[in-house]
């Protein structure tokens, strides 16, 4: 299989202190990866590096092979636009679009047209089981529909590599099983997932774990 | 549309209170400076307007400053170093030698329009127990329409009479008034220096609207007046009216080095009043300045807050991609978006607030006499006051839409945990 998204050697360290400290991982397509850890742990500024929002103090990252230059503010953003989509705890919807419209926002970003955008977008909605609420504005979904937006909008652009960050943690169980559910079916499609979880129950059903403590990978 | 231009609409037509308030501030910054402009400027621009034309583009007349050192220097010659401490004024030879044949040379002059002599004096007028001082102007009525607009000014159009009756004066309105002459045909008595008593027939009234002159301004026949000053052939000024009154300084400078007597332009003639104009201008646009620089905080504190309050929503739209540049460009749309239709509105409304001063009439009593205000009511104002307006906007938007763009969205996402 091949590897999308590669992290070699990476350190990271914020002043005095040290957050990763040579971490090395691969995600391979199709991969359903999760990482673990307790809070402090190191397992967020590893999704940030990886996930090009923040930059490694030493260390190397490879998207498709190819090595990311974290100079280069431009292509960290193209790459970010269309090879790998965000889930964070909380949604992060923008409160003045629609459903539909918060979904289209990273495919104007790529140069897809309106029309086009639209049609996706609410196809997109309709797959995550939020048909005819396309037109609704955040505050008017709950938690579950809200979550389930972040993730139409992260698969906007047809990623190759989903990035969850605790994408179940503000949810209740219904709905945090609703939206493991919808991972667990883009998985299946082939899509690779990068979930960050303090919760071990979620991290065992996927298909590799990695436990982080003080910055670095225990256990595989 | 481009995601930017999508997004900012969006960002901007959803906070709709905030961008009304913003916008109006604008509009009214917009609408100060136009409807200010158009009432200082008309009122400047009617004074000047007026005060040139029933004066003169440029007067040539004899230098009014004595010398003082005159008599030192014709006794000890040119090198001594002496402090005059007083000097009686000596006797100016009050005339212009020679004036015919300076009318003569800038007749001919293409870049004037018409050149016509005054004599000038200082008496008294007398009707009935009523006496003001007055100043008089002897007037060659032809040349005189050649060189200046007062005909315009007069109430029936009887300038002519000057020359079919040299008995005859006119006088300013605001004097007549003074004096109680209400209409055409009484005869007023003037009182020369020399103490001679000229009764005389009052033949029209001038009205130039400007206080001072219809205040004291009497016109003779030159003839006439020379008569009453004991001054035979003698004139004491030439009035030039130019084709453009710009060229009055150059031309000044000119006829003062070729006649060897004073030219004096109009810019140099209402300096005092020029100055003041440029007081009063400095003024009122600090005023309306200090509106926009308002309106300007108010887009910039508006801007502000909401780029803290959309922290997460600019963290997210980093997050899928959006770069630095398109984060600033998508809040100063917003604040360029706000000063558009600010000026806008702020043009109309300074379009609509024109016409309601337009329409106003009232008697304006000061410096002029009008009826209403005059305005000016330029197309330039409304270009000013719109580039004003969006370049304030542009600026109090950069500011935060620059923050904007600086925002790390790690930390913004950390600090939501």
């Amino acid at each position: 299989m091949s590897v999308i998204l590669e992290g070699r050697d990476l350190h990271k360290s914020i002043g005095e202190s040290s957050i990763l400290n040579g971490i090395s991982i691969a995600v391979e397509k199709a991969d359903f990866t999760s990482i673990v850890g307790s809070s402090g742990s190191g397992k967020s500024s590893l999704m940030y590096v990886l996930g090009l929002l923040d930059s490694p103090t030493s260390g190397e990252v490879y998207v498709d092979g190819h090595k990311v230059d974290f100079a280069d503010s431009k292509s960290l953003s193209d790459i970010r636009n269309r090879k790998i989509g965000f889930v964070f705890q909380f949604h992060y919807l923008i409160a003045e679009l629609t459903a539909s419209e918060n979904v289209i926002v990273p495919m104007l970003k790529h140069g897809v047209g309106r029309t086009e955008a639209r049609e996706r977008s609410f196809s997109l909605l309709a797959d995550l089981g939020l048909k005819g609420k396309e037109a609704r504005k955040p505050y008017q979904l709950s938690g579950g529909e809200q979550q389930r937006v972040a993730i139409a909008r992260a698969l906007a652009n047809d990623p190759e590599i989903v990035m969850a960050d605790e994408p179940t943690g503000n949810l209740d169980s219904r709905n945090s099983a609703m939206v493991m559910d919808v991972f667990f079916e883009l998985n299946k499609k082939g899509r690779a997932i990068l979930m960050i979880t303090h919760e071990p129950d979620l991290a065992e059903k996927t298909d590799k774990v990695y436990e982080i403590k003080d910055g670095l990978i225990v256990d595989q | 549309m481009s995601p930017i231009v999508f997004i900012a609409l969006k960002l901007l037509t959803e906070r709709k209170r905030q961008a009304l308030v913003s916008t109006l501030g604008v509009a009214i910054g917009v609408a100060a400076f136009i409807s200010m402009s158009a009432v200082m400027n008309g009122f400047q621009l009617y004074f000047i307007r007026q005060a040139v034309d029933i004066n003169a583009h440029i007067t040539l007349k004899v230098q009014e400053e004595d010398d003082e050192g005159r008599i030192i220097r014709a006794a000890y010659g040119d090198d001594v170093v002496a402090d005059v401490l007083g000097s009686r004024p000596k006797d100016l030879k009050d005339k212009i030698i020679g004036y015919s044949n300076f009318l003569k040379q800038y007749s001919a002059d293409p870049r004037i329009k018409g050149i016509a002599p005054h004599l000038t004096g200082e008496g008294i007028i007398n009707y009935g127990t009523k006496d003001k001082g007055v100043s008089m102007i002897g007037v060659d009525p032809t040349l005189e329409r050649s060189a200046s607009v007062v005909d315009d000014y007069l109430e029936h159009k009887n300038l002519d009479k000057l020359i079919t009756d040299r008995n005859s004066v006119i006088l300013g309105k605001e004097l007549a008034r003074d004096l109680g002459v209400k209409e055409i045909g009484k005869k007023v008595t003037i009182v020369s220096p020399a103490g001679g008593l000229y009764t005389l027939k009052v033949a029209d009234f001038f009205d130039s609207g400007i206080t001072s002159i219809d205040k004291t301004r009497v016109y003779f026949n030159m003839r006439t007046l020379q008569a009453i000053l004991d001054k035979p052939n003698e004139v004491n000024e030439l009035i030039v009216k130019l084709v453009d009154v710009d060229d009055a300084e150059s031309i000044a400078t000119e006829m003062s080095r070729d006649t060897g007597y004073y030219a004096e332009s109009w810019q140099r003639a209402f300096r005092n009043f020029l100055q003041i104009f440029k007081m009063q201008n400095m003024i009122t646009y600090m005023i309306v300045f200090a509106i926009l620089i308002v309106s300007a905080f108010g887009i910039f504190n508006i801007m502000m807050m909401t780029v803290l309050e959309k922290k997460k929503d600019i963290a997210i739209l980093k997050a899928i991609g959006y770069e630095d540049k398109e984060i600033t460009r998508i809040f100063v749309i917003q604040g360029i978006l706000v000063g558009f239709i600010g000026a806008l509105l702020g043009c109309l409304l300074g379009y609509l607030i024109q016409e309601w001063l337009a329409s106003l009439r009232f008697d304006i009593v000061g410096i002029i006499r009008t009826k209403g205000f005059v305005l000016d009511r330029s197309p330039a104002f409304f270009v000013y006051g719109f580039l004003f307006a969006m370049l304030f906007s542009f600026l109090a938007s950069f500011y935060p839409s620059w923050r904007a763009s600086k925002l790390f969205p790690v930390d913004i996402f950390r600090s939501s945990v």
